[in-house]
C-alpha cells in the first residue's frame, strides 16, 4: 500500500514537472509545412517567399522537406531570420525526384501575443527534372505548437 | 654735296641716319605675292577645319554617349554575373540549370567561376542559389 502511494506521488510530481504552466500571452513556437504540387512531373527545383502579412510573428528556423532529394536544409538568407520575410529555395540533381504533392520545407515561427498572424506564400520559381519551368501550386499547413 | 657722311658726326649718329634715310631693301614681287597668298589662306580657313576645335567638339559630343554606355554596361554585368539562363533575373533556376549543365558535362563559360577558384563547379551553383534567396538584393 505504501509502495502504491509512493508510486502515485512520484507520477503526480513527474506530471507536474513535465507540463510547465503557460502564461497567457506568452510567445509560442509553431511549425508550418510548405507543400508543392508538381502534378505528374518530377520536381527538380523550387523557390518561394514566406511573408508575415499581419500579426506578431518572426521566422526563427527552416528545415528541409520530406523527399530525400530535398531533405537537406534549403537555401535561405540567415539575415532573414528573426524577421517577417524570407526567400527559401532548393534544387536537386538526383535521379529520384518527387512527383505530385510533396512537402518541400518546414518553416518555424515564434508567434507573439495578439491577433493571429497572417501569412502569404508565393512560389517564385519551379522546374522539373530537366530544368524546364513547371506550373505548380504551393500550399502551407500549420503542424504543431509547443 | 656728297653722300659721304660728315666726318665730324659721331659714328652712332651716322649709323642711325643711314638706317633711316639710306636705300630701302626691296622685296621681290614673287616673294611678296607668296606672303600675301599665305596670309589670305590662313585668314579664310574655316573654323571647322582647325584640328583642335574639331577634336574638342567630337569629345563634347561623345561624352554623353560614353557615359550612357558605361552605365548600361555596368548594369548588364551586375545582372549577367549570376543570371545563367539570361532571362534578366537571378533565381534558383539559374543555379539548377548550371548544376544540370555541369552534371551533363556541358561546357560552361568561365565567367560562371563565381568563387574565383579557377573552375566552374557545384560551389558556383551554390553561390547563385545563395544570391537568389538574399534579402534586400
Amino acid at each position: 500500500m505504501t509502495r502504491l502511494l509512493l508510486t502515485l506521488l512520484l507520477c503526480w510530481f513527474g506530471a507536474s514537472a513535465g507540463v510547465a504552466p503557460q502564461e497567457p500571452g506568452s510567445p509560442t513556437f509553431a511549425a508550418f509545412d510548405v507543400f508543392v504540387d508538381s502534378g505528374n512531373k518530377a520536381l527538380g527545383a523550387w523557390q518561394f517567399e514566406w511573408v508575415v502579412k499581419a500579426g506578431n510573428a518572426k521566422i526563427v528556423g527552416v528545415e528541409g522537406g520530406a523527399a530525400a532529394a530535398f531533405a537537406q536544409a534549403p537555401y535561405y538568407d540567415p539575415a532573414a531570420l528573426q524577421s517577417g520575410r524570407i526567400v527559401i529555395a532548393a534544387f536537386s540533381t538526383q535521379k529520384d525526384l518527387p512527383v505530385g504533392r510533396t512537402r518541400i520545407a518546414r518553416v518555424h515561427l515564434l508567434i507573439g501575443s495578439g491577433a493571429s498572424p497572417q501569412f502569404e506564400v508565393q512560389l517564385h520559381a519551379c522546374a522539373d527534372g530537366q530544368g524546364e519551368p513547371l506550373a505548380a501550386t504551393v500550399a502551407w499547413q500549420k503542424m504543431e505548437s509547443k | 654735296m656728297t653722300d659721304e657722311p660728315d666726318p665730324k658726326l659721331p659714328p652712332a649718329l651716322q649709323r642711325d641716319l643711314r638706317r633711316m634715310f639710306g636705300p630701302q631693301v626691296r622685296i621681290p614681287a614673287a616673294v611678296d605675292a607668296q606672303l600675301a597668298a599665305a596670309a589670305r589662306r590662313r585668314r579664310l580657313r574655316p573654323v571647322w577645319l582647325r584640328p583642335v576645335l574639331v577634336a574638342a567638339a567630337i569629345v563634347l559630343l561623345a561624352l554623353p554617349l560614353v557615359f550612357t554606355w558605361l552605365r548600361q554596361s555596368a548594369t548588364t554585368t551586375a545582372i549577367a554575373r549570376e543570371d545563367f539562363d539570361r532571362n534578366g533575373r537571378v533565381d534558383v533556376l539559374d543555379a539548377y540549370r548550371l548544376a544540370l549543365a555541369l552534371q551533363r558535362g556541358q561546357s560552361v563559360p568561365a565567367t560562371f567561376d563565381l568563387d574565383g577558384d579557377g573552375r566552374v563547379d557545384a560551389h558556383d551553383a551554390d553561390r547563385i542559389a545563395a544570391r537568389a534567396v538574399r534579402i534586400g538584393g
